[in-house]
């Protein structure tokens, strides 16, 4: 019974789906979408008693989680796909596995035989799919596809002539099938394998112009060029593979075929191949151009040239390889990529053994893309990125290539020379130049690179070699400075120092002046740098010390201190050099008065004991710290400086000066003690030294500010001894007394004083000190005849030198003359009016006369205060007789009217007495209103008081304080 | 075709050979029909319209036959007996008497024949189309025909005379399908689909089929022309007890997947593992959940997808095996058609998916075929024949032994026999109904009510078969003898046409066997290719881990063709 159409639904399903989708889909489709017949109605299950719709399902709950993977690998999947293949029943699934492990195998380039199936026993295997899905009808639709799977195994088993047969078979049944394109290209194969040449490019056109896609294209019109090749159609197969190129836009001026995808460049590259083999079978690069010139454009010139090169490259052509690489780079120096094929153009020579070629290349290749070239000028920063490396190897191996030269030509100048033949020196300064100028440009081009130091330094040394030595100084001091870490730094930087000597030998006839002082600066500063640079290299030092020396001699001390002070620092110098930096070092220290450096530098010399100059050092090591001592501000610093002197050199010709200045700055610090100690020493030491007397008074003074007045005393006393000066002797002499006096040693200082007054009467002054010091220590020893003895001395000393006579020795001399005159007083007094009066009181006027005279005469010494002691003593003379007089004896037999009358009578004759002691007191009370006071003038008003109260005695009238008021 | 086609056809065809001998030789009623002829066309033409060919045939006698060349032809096509229809129809088409239904018969045969070109000219016969009985599946079948021509505009003419329902549903839906798979610009097919969802109105199981075929079709269309939003709606209503519900499941599922949702694909997709995954829809599915997984980027759980879709895939194979094994040892009717108690067959009875029993599923998947649907109900027919045929045979027996007792009794029960008692009693029934006719109050509409007209004809059929019984009684013993000869005559044709039948039923039971094993072998193959496909998936997915940590050396040319 006929119920259903039976027609194939054909259903496009969208194209992103996956193939496995697509074949599910369209096999469901089929099944699905079945027309339908009321004829046979479906067989209907009921499932559900209440008719649910699909958009009434609750989405099923389904947890996304993802876990960790297994290891797998390649030759796991492979195996895999191995099982897959051979239990597979499904003729499809074994052929796609097929397929997968054929492409695994050679993706990875797996060998191993575990992972192999044999292509026979793989055809075999289609072929008998084949017939399974003959026989079950599974692939019924799909004709087509089984035909080419047959004439695919029937290609594995060799038969290609089969193949085409049945590749003809499915074109011609299934036109419209999908496989048709790739059949007609794969009879296009088929042909083209069996050597049918002409039939291979007439089906590949066929593919080109009937082909449903264009997926066959590429290959067709690749293979197109082949089959053309092969007719011996040069210029057509050329154009055809030009076309295959033009079919990828990626490859414009493109260096390489990496930018295609992977599958496609093997293509490509089989391509390129084809057309060097065209090439080379013409005029290679020559023909290269014209066909160039006929298609109008040179899109691919480094593409072709590059498979022309290696093509040639392959056949160990090298010279044309070479050729091909050298035509590029002059035909298209403006191309960046042009120094690839000056690079091809080595590596041809290389390979190929052709060393002079192979340097003409290089040296072409810097010439042609070095950095003062247009082809440079013309590169972006990225690109000088690139080409900078190749310049920079090939510069340097010019460079040395050069310099070995150079070498070898000087070796053999020096061996010509030896022998006494004429040299070729024009070559040998070329090839120096040559290797110099290749190292510069080395240089340049490496930019900032730490290789550059020993560039320039083998530049430098060709330029030496060449002569040219003013440039190579230059370049010594580049090689040695700009990159100072080389290993050749240091040689290059003395090389430029000693070069100078060679530079200067030059000039001929004689170097100028002026020049010459540039150029010795020029070298000084060269060596400093040096210095700087390198300051633990060997050369270091005995470098400095010269420059170090030379300043020295110039008496720029400044910088020979400075040059040789760096000098000593090197720890490799030697010792001469050493020895020799450090004695400039410490003169020049010492010439710019850093004393304390000159000291230090003295003192480091010493070590080297070196016997000759032992003497003089010591000397400059002692004058160093002396120096030190006077320029020391701090006193007592300055003075321990002094001492410094004598305990690093004691024997040095400065030690008593310095031990004596050491003395006077403690004085000055009233370090008294170590003064003392200072002074002790010296005089001890030097005793017969100049300053020993200095030294002497500043004993004197130490001992007594350190209170110590009997030393001092002691040493006053050897000076009064052996000083010559007699003031001064008399002065110590005199000191040691006053010193003795004040210490209470009157007993040493009696002697002294009377010694002085001996020896050096005409010290007036002191002598008269002298004097009232024995009357004030008999006052107190209450020895009155002795103090009377030598207050007679003193009043008769000053009085013989009146003209000597000063306020103190008068007040002196008044004082003692003035107790002297109390000798008579006392008798005065002693002299009783006695019965009968008149003779006991002419006796009294007689010795009232004496003493008044003796007092009277005490104005001589016109002190104000005697004056006023002699006033006072002179009235009170008189009112003592006056109240002698009133006291004196009465007559016994007088009656008391007598008795009465004599009083009166005796009040009469006292009277007078009185009246004029009152009238002298007045004297003294008068000289208050002049100003004058003193404790004579007081005691006159106390007299005065009672002898006149009325007048004199007042009861002073006392205001009270307000606080007392209140 | 394929082979296996052609080799059912052919085992269809000599089984109709048989059966066209065994029905020819038939105890059959065509000689002596005794019934009214409007009665007996009536059943005859109930048997045709019922499908059962067999039954129509066993009705038909000669003069029919003759007389109604078209329904003989009719029944001899349904009952697959194919041989002679060639001749017969040529036959019938030099007749000038034939009617429009004969017409309509005819071209229905030729379209069903497969031969479009002579159907359409039977068709076009036709003079009056608009009172045609069935006018409606003429419109289809012409509509039908041109499609197959590839005239797909003439099939629409074609339709433009249908009026509507169920049939035109169908054909504008083949009419959709037809433009789908023709015509790149699918608007054509998708205003097809409307006018058939718009026929399809009728609320029956059949109606809601096509309804989801419809939205499953209109769907695609859209998931073909890539517009995912207009094609997930159409899926969304098919009714998932339908038997496009896996389709539209698996459709749905891939629509979202190309809209990105790879979640809802996956759902859509995980819904149909509850459906047999015989269904190839749902074994796509298992296929595509990895797939979704993978994109998602979830890598691991795709390998678990794979496996479990290989594990389902195994499964089933498992049950393909044990099944065909069962086959190999029994039959298709043991298994599939008789109720029995064969050992080993309780995994095969039991409920396995949602509701259905794996016989279920398996026996939907055998009878998808539409060659191996009519086998089955051949084999049904047969069965049902030959239990017919036990039954006439056991009835004959019963009648032998009935005829034996009644030769036996006869004698007596003829001396028992009182027709004049009998009649008298009749007539009184007679004299009452007279009676009650005549009663007051008797009114037409009451007398109608008690149906006394027919209790009269009744006692006059009665008194007619007592006539009757009357004379046989008087022929009694005679007819008796006679009976029983001819019982037995009967009784020895069932008996050879049951040997001759069961022999039939084994050859067929053997053919179905075979084909239903093939068919087996086809979905096993079917099976195993998922399979493969699945492990194909999982060493893809392999391969990809694989490479992912490995170097491209270099990518050469395809290795498929090198």
């Amino acid at each position: 019974m006929m119920s259903m159409f039976d027609f194939r639904f054909c259903l496009l399903l969208p194209q992103q789906v996956k193939a496995k989708l697509l074949s599910l889909a369209v096999t469901l489709s089929v099944v699905l979408l079945t027309p339908m017949s009321l004829a046979n109605e479906s067989f209907v299950i009921d499932v559900s008693k209440e008719p649910k719709k699909i958009g009434d399902i609750k989405p099923a709950f389904i947890v996304y989680k993802d876990k960790p993977l297994p290891q797998v690998s390649i030759a796991y999947v492979l195996k895999r796909y191995i099982k897959l293949f051979e239990t597979a029943q499904s003729a499809s699934v074994k052929i796609d596995a097929l397929n997968r492990i054929n492409n695994l195998r050679a993706k990875y380039e797996l060998d191993s035989k575990k992972l192999t199936i044999d292509p026979m026993k793989q055809s075999q295997i289609v072929l008998e799919s084949f017939d399974k899905i003959m026989s079950s009808g599974e692939f019924y639709q799909r004709m087509d596809e089984l035909i080419y799977q047959t004439a695919k195994a029937t290609q594995f088993t060799g038969n290609t002539k089969d193949t085409v047969k049945r590749l003809k078979l499915l074109v011609g049944l299934y036109p419209r099938s999908l496989l048709v394109d790739e059949s007609m290209f794969r009879m296009a194969e088929g042909y083209f394998e069996l050597g049918e040449y002409a039939k291979a490019a007439a089906q590949y056109q066929k593919v080109l112009t009937f082909s449903q896609t264009d997926f066959f294209h590429l290959k067709a019109k690749y293979k197109l060029a082949w089959s053309k090749f092969r007719l011996d159609r040069f210029d057509a197969a050329a154009k055809q593979a030009m076309d295959v190129l033009a079919v990828f836009p990626v490859l414009k001026n493109a260096l390489n075929i990496d930018p295609l995808e992977l599958e496609k460049q093997d293509l490509v590259e089989d391509n390129l191949r084809l057309l060097s083999i065209l090439f080379s079978k013409q005029e290679g690069s020559k023909t290269l151009e014209s066909l160039q010139a006929s298609i109008g454009h040179k899109d691919y010139a480094f593409l072709l040239h590059d498979a022309l090169f290696r093509f040639y490259l392959i056949q160990d052509r090298f010279q044309d390889a070479a050729r091909v690489a050298h035509a590029y780079t002059e035909n298209y120096l403006s191309d960046f990529y042009a120094y690839k094929m000056a690079l091809n153009e080595i590596k041809s020579y290389k390979t190929g053994k052709f060393e002079i070629q192979e340097w003409k290349a290089k040296e072409h290749l810097v010439a042609s893309f070095g950095l003062h070239t247009d082809y440079w000028r013309a590169l972006n920063t990225e690109e000088q990125k690139v080409v900078r490396p190749i310049l920079v190897s090939h510069l340097l191996e010019l460079a040395h290539l050069y310099y070995v030269k150079m070498q070898a030509a000087f070796d053999q100048k020096s061996m010509v020379s030896s022998s006494g033949t004429q040299t070729n020196q024009t070559s040998y300064h070329a090839l120096a130049k040559q290797s110099a100028d290749y190292y510069l440009a080395l240089v340049e081009a490496r930019g900032d690179n730490r290789m550059n130091g020993s560039s320039l330094y083998l530049a430098a040394e060709a330029l030496f070699k060449s002569g040219d030595f003013k440039r190579s100084i230059d370049v010594y001091e580049r090689a040695a400075y700009e990159q100072p870490g080389h290993a050749d730094a240091i040689n290059a930087g003395y090389a430029a120092i000693l070069t100078y000597h060679d530079l200067a030998k030059s000039f001929k006839p004689k170097i100028d002046a002026v020049t010459a002082d540039l150029h010795k600066n020029s070298r000084r500063e060269s060596i400093k740098r040096f210095a700087k640079y390198f300051p633990g290299a060997k050369q270091t030092p005995a470098l400095l010390n010269g420059l170090a020396s030379e300043f020295f001699e110039e008496k720029d001390y400044f910088q020979a201190a400075k040059v040789s002070a760096e000098a000593l620092t090197k720890a490799g110098a030697g010792l001469d050099v050493f020895y020799s930096s450090g004695l400039i070092n410490a003169h020049s220290n010492f010439e710019l008065e850093q004393f304390k450096l000159a000291e230090a530098g003295y003192e480091r010399l010493l070590t080297y004991n070196k016997q000759k100059d032992q003497a003089i050092l010591k000397e400059r090591l002692a004058a160093s710290i002396y120096k030190q001592a006077e320029q020391e501000p701090i006193i007592h610093l300055s003075a321990e400086l002094y001492l410094k002197v004598v305990d690093k050199v004691p024997n040095a010709s400065i030690v008593p000066q310095a031990l004596y200045d050491a003395s006077s700055q403690f004085l000055q610090v009233n370090k008294w003690r170590q003064a003392i100690a200072s002074l002790s020493v010296f005089q001890q030491r030097f005793p017969k030294h100049a300053l020993y007397n200095d030294a002497s008074d500043k004993l004197v003074f130490a001992y007594l500010e350190n209170n110590e007045p009997i030393s001092a005393a002691e040493k006053l006393i050897e000076i009064a001894n052996t000083s010559n000066d007699k003031t001064k002797a008399s002065n110590a002499l005199y000191k040691a007394a006053e010193i003795y006096t004040e210490n209470d040693f009157l007993a040493s200082a009696l002697p002294l004083l009377g010694t002085f007054i001996k020896r050096y009467p005409e010290q007036f002054d002191l002598v008269v000190e002298a004097h009232q010091t024995q009357i004030s220590y008999f006052d107190v020893q209450k020895n009155n005849d002795a103090k009377i003895q030598w207050q007679k001395k003193l009043v008769s000393y000053e009085k013989n030198r009146v003209k000597s006579r000063t306020a103190r020795s008068s007040s002196l001399a008044a004082n003692a003359a003035f107790e002297l005159t109390y000798l008579g007083l006392e008798k005065f007094e002693k002299i009783n009016l006695s019965l009968p009066l008149k003779k006991s009181l002419a006796k009294k006027t007689k010795a009232l006369k004496a003493i008044v005279s003796q007092l009277e005469k005490l104005s001589e010494y016109e002190d104000a205060v005697i004056m006023s002691a002699a006033t006072y003593q002179i009235a009170s003379i008189y009112r003592t007789l006056a109240r002698d007089i009133l006291n004196s004896e009465r007559p016994s037999a007088l009656s008391d009217l007598q008795l009465e009358q004599y009083n009166i009578l005796l009040e009469e004759q006292a009277y007078p007495f009185e009246e004029q002691a009152m009238d002298i007191y007045k004297i003294n009370i008068d000289k208050v209103a002049q100003g004058h006071y003193d404790k004579w003038i007081d005691r006159s008003y106390e007299v005065m008081a009672e002898m006149n109260p009325t007048e004199f005695k007042r009861t002073l009238k006392v205001t009270p304080y307000a606080a007392e008021m209140f | 075709m394929s082979y296996i086609r052609y080799i059912q056809r052919l085992t269809i065809k000599l089984i109709s050979a048989l059966m066209c001998v065994l029905a020819l030789s038939m105890p059959s009623l065509a000689k002596t029909h005794h019934i009214p002829d409007e009665l007996y066309q009536g059943m005859i033409k109930f048997e045709l319209d019922s499908g059962k060919y067999f039954d129509s045939l066993v009705l038909m006698d000669e003069q029919y036959q003759s007389q109604n060349f078209v329904n003989y032809i009719t029944a001899l096509h349904g009952f697959n007996i194919s041989n002679e229809i060639p001749e017969l129809i040529s036959g019938a088409l030099k007749q000038k008497n034939l009617s429009d239904a004969d017409y309509y018969q005819i071209g229905r045969i030729e379209y069903l024949q497969d031969n479009c070109i002579p159907a359409l000219k039977a068709f076009k016969k036709i003079k009056d189309t608009s009172s045609l009985e069935y006018h409606e599946a003429w419109s289809f079948y012409r509509a039908n025909c041109f499609i197959k021509l590839g005239s797909n505009v003439r099939a629409g003419q074609a339709l433009s005379d249908a009026y509507g329902g169920t049939w035109a549903a169908y054909a504008y839906y083949n009419l959709a399908i037809a433009y789908s798979e023709t015509s790149r610009d699918k608007t054509s097919a998708l205003r097809a689909l409307k006018i058939a969802d718009s026929f399809n109105k009728k609320n029956t199981k059949e109606a809601k089929s096509l309804n989801d075929r419809i939205n499953l079709a209109a769907g695609k269309i859209y998931l073909d022309a890539e517009k995912y939003d207009f094609a997930i709606p159409f899926f969304k209503k098919i009714h998932l007890d339908s038997e496009s519900a896996p389709a539209g499941l698996y459709l749905n599922g891939l629509a979202l997947l190309e809209s990105g949702d790879f979640r809802a694909a996956t759902q859509s997709w995980h819904s149909l593992k509850t459906y047999p995954v015989v269904d190839q829809a749902v074994a796509e599915a298992y296929l595509a959940i990895p797939y979704a997984f993978e994109r998602s980027g979830y890598i691991s759980q795709t390998l678990e997808a794979y496996l479990d879709a290989s594990n389902t895939f195994e499964l089933e194979l498992e049950k393909i095996d044990k099944l065909d094994n069962l086959l190999k040892e029994h039959s298709v009717a043991k298994i599939f058609l008789e109720n029995n108690e064969i050992d080993g067959l309780e995994w095969f009875l039991a409920k396995d998916v949602v509701k259905n029993t794996t016989l279920a599923v398996y026996h939907k998947y055998i009878v998808q075929d539409s060659a191996l649907y009519d086998q089955f109900r051949l084999f049904s027919e047969l069965s049902m024949l030959k239990n017919s045929l036990d039954f006439w045979s056991s009835q004959l027996t019963v009648f032998d032994e009935s005829l034996s007792n009644k030769k036996k009794t006869y004698k007596k029960q003829r001396s028992e026999f009182d027709a004049p008692n009998i009649l008298g009693k009749i007539n009184a029934q007679k004299t009452d109904i007279d009676m009650l006719q005549k009663q007051s109050g008797m009114t037409s509409s009451l007398s109608s009510n008690l149906q006394l007209d027919v209790l009269k004809n009744s006692i006059e059929v009665l008194k007619i078969r007592l006539d009757s019984l009357q004379k046989k009684v008087r022929k009694g013993e005679t007819v008796l003898n006679s009976q029983l000869l001819e019982s037995k005559r009967l009784k020895n044709v069932i008996n050879h046409a049951n040997t001759r039948l069961t022999k039939l039923i084994q050859a067929l039971d053997m053919e179905v066997t075979k084909t239903v094993r093939d068919r087996l072998a086809a979905l096993r193959a079917r099976m195993v290719s998922n399979f493969e496909r699945s492990e194909q998936g999982r060493i893809y997915l392999f391969e990809g881990m694989a490479e992912s940590k490995q170097v491209k050396k270099r990518n050469l040319l395809d290795g498929r063709y090198q």
